[in-house]
């Protein structure tokens, strides 16, 4: 794809439609030469010492040392490593993403990663790229929380390491398996904690990456891998103890199963709880309007399938709102602001979406808990994989809605509103009251 | 093809003996590339040349001025000046016709009236292409066409955007990524 982006940009480039006029190109250049002669005297003598230094500020890197860091940083780790001194390390150790440290930080992780894989065996490995993995999450959060300019691109840079050492935690784990199956066990519950601290720590930074969609949709899908990492390794073991390769107690296996298991079925509540509490929190109310953002119009067009409301993007003409509101027309230069009914018929039907979701998972999981309880492990690990896909999805879906709310009512504290009509009894000093609760329709 | 090398020397003769000939020089270079730089943000031929003048102009004075060591390349100079000329015309216009700016640059389309490409072999794949850039962010945009369009280097791109290489290298990835995501979507009717 890039050599031909690349010829078809230069084919752009070369047009004679974008080029400058070459008699432009000359009464302009007679009339700078000309403003720039009376600006400044002839051509001056240049001292050695000036011409030197002009060179070497030309020619060499700007700054030597700044090409001798990595190569300083690899020698200080090593010097880390086998002397025990840990100046450098700590001071590196709160470096984020776009700072100047932050090299010597990860040329250090690099060190190590090399030592840990002569000296260490792969469950170590793992362990290390995990806990790489976790610092990533951390520092994603942080840069967001210091509101820079740029914190975006730089989450996304802690992100991208993110993935990369969860790619190589998958790959270690899968030869610590096979070289120390009689640690299988202990590997997966370690992975299991790790992955799960990652998982906890991304859904912050989701709440933190506010409008950026493409940065939340890396986000979430770092959170999937983190998810899958954990799964597969419990997939490993349970397939290694039902062929007879894993020495280990089946009742632990199974118990590894279970807790999953619950881990699961907690993780699709919370969802399900979440969704039943965005449930009448945005106005009905025509009377003001609303700016479409990127995160509304990905929520409208993820529904797009039984959506009756899809945003279409032109190059050219005005925006606009087609007459039976199922067709929002939005182009690259200008806004489109929306009433708040059309935004809560795309939330309602995100919301049916996420029922749907809690509806599968329910029967995955009740799938899951009858294979774990009749020792069918395999079958089991395969429902909660399909469960924690559907659960995810759902949680993508929640995130675009929770972040949709923010965008409608940015000043209101969003009041949970109970979706359907409960009774309390009220005490009182001769009788007791039943009283109803009805839902709220609009806030 | 560039040849940094023959870059440098001429903006070193410029620097150290404030050599009008070597500026000329570099003028020949990388008017057009600035022209088109601008005329693509702003899709006004008369402006787009006013812009340019200018841009070399100051160029000019800020190379004679005591900033200047700090100047190493000047490719990523004129680009950043270029740069910050486009969102100085739009803090004008929008003063003049209330039309608001997200960020110093709204996003406008790359060249307005893709009819106007008439040379081009394959002129479907072209309009496509073009349409597909307009709907990245001007981010995203910017990445790609200095790239791929004017052929500067990351250290370059780093220098004009004012963020480090990584940065840039991690930009233009995600700006492929979702130009080629764009690509392959079927386009709504």
């Amino acid at each position: 794809m890039t050599r031909e982006l690349k010829k078809q940009l230069r084919a752009i480039a070369e047009d004679v439609s974008v080029k400058a006029r070459p008699e432009w190109l000359k009464t302009a250049r007679e009339q700078l030469l000309t403003q720039i002669s009376n600006t400044v005297p002839d051509r001056s003598e240049v001292s050695p010492r000036a011409a030197v230094f002009e060179l070497s500020n030309l020619f060499l890197p700007r700054n030597f040392i700044t090409v001798m860091r990595p190569v300083m940083a690899v020698v200080l780790a090593i010097g880390v490593t086998a002397s025990g001194w840990i100046a450098s390390v700590s001071a590196t150790e709160n470096c984020l993403p776009g700072e100047m440290c932050y090299g010597v930080k990860m040329a250090t992780e690099k060190t190590r990663e090399f030592v840990v894989a002569v000296t260490s065996d792969k469950s170590g490995e793992a362990h290390m790229h995990l806990e790489f993995a976790a610092k990533r999450a951390v520092e994603a959060g942080k840069v967001l929380d210091k509101k820079a300019p740029d914190a975006a691109v730089q989450a996304a840079v802690a992100i991208d390491h993110l993935n990369k050492s969860l790619k190589s935690a998958g790959d270690s784990l899968k030869q610590a398996m096979d070289s120390n199956p009689q640690d299988a066990v202990n590997i997966t519950k370690d992975v299991n904690i790790k992955s799960k601290e990652i998982v906890d720590t991304l859904k912050e930074v989701n709440e933190k990456t506010v409008a950026d969609t493409d940065l939340k949709k890396e986000v979430l899908e770092s959170s999937k891998l983190a998810k899958a990492t954990s799964i597969n390794t419990l997939a490993m073991v349970v397939q290694k103890q039902a062929d007879g390769e894993v020495k280990v107690d089946a009742e632990d296996v199974k118990t590894l199963v279970q807790d999953k298991i619950k881990e699961m079925i907690s993780d699709a509540e919370a969802v399900k709880t979440q969704a039943s509490m965005a449930v009448g929190t945005l106005p009905e109310s025509a009377s003001t309007t609303v700016t479409l953002t990127p995160i509304m119009a990905e929520l409208a067009n993820s529904m797009a399938t039984n959506s009756p409301i899809v945003i279409v993007t032109s190059t050219s003409g005005a925006p606009a709102i087609t007459a039976d509101k199922t067709v929002i027309v939005v182009t690259s230069t200008q806004t489109v602001v929306l009433p708040p009914t059309v935004v809560k018929t795309f939330v309602d039907q995100a919301m049916v979406k996420v029922d749907e979701s809690a509806a599968v998972a329910k029967t995955g999981a009740e799938k899951a808990v009858d294979f774990a309880n009749n020792n069918q492990l395999v079958e089991a690990v395969a429902a909660i994989r399909e469960v924690t896909n559907v659960t995810t999805n759902a949680e993508t879906v929640m995130s675009n809605v929770n972040q949709v709310v923010k965008e409608v009512i940015p000043a209101q504290v969003v009041v949970p509103v109970v979706a359907s009509t409960s009774s309390i009894t009220v005490a009182t000093s001769t009788n007791s009251t039943t009283a109803k609760i009805a839902p709220k329709t609009s806030q | 093809m560039r040849n940094l090398i023959s870059e440098k020397i001429l903006l070193y003769k410029v620097k150290t003996a404030k050599d009008k000939d070597a500026f000329a020089v570099l003028y020949d270079l990388y008017a057009p590339k600035i022209f088109r730089f601008v005329y693509f943000k702003i899709n006004n031929r008369e402006e787009a040349e006013d812009l340019t003048s200018e841009v070399f102009l100051k160029v000019w004075h800020y190379l004679m001025s005591e900033s200047n060591a700090e100047v190493r390349s000047f490719s990523a100079l004129v680009y950043r000046m270029a740069r910050n000329a486009v969102v100085d015309k739009y803090r004008e216009r929008s003063r003049h016709q209330e039309v608001s700016i997200e960020q110093g640059v709204p996003e406008t389309d790359l060249v307005s009236d893709v009819d106007q490409i008439r040379e081009i072999d394959n002129k479907t794949d072209a309009l496509h292409l073009v349409r597909h850039l307009n709907k990245l962010k001007q981010e995203y945009r910017d990445v790609i066409t200095l790239r791929f369009m004017d052929e500067l280097t990351f250290s370059e791109m780093a220098m004009i955007m004012g963020k480090s290489q990584l940065t840039v290298r991690v930009t233009l990835h995600r700006a492929i990524k979702k130009l080629s995501e764009i690509t392959n979507k079927p386009e709504k009717k």
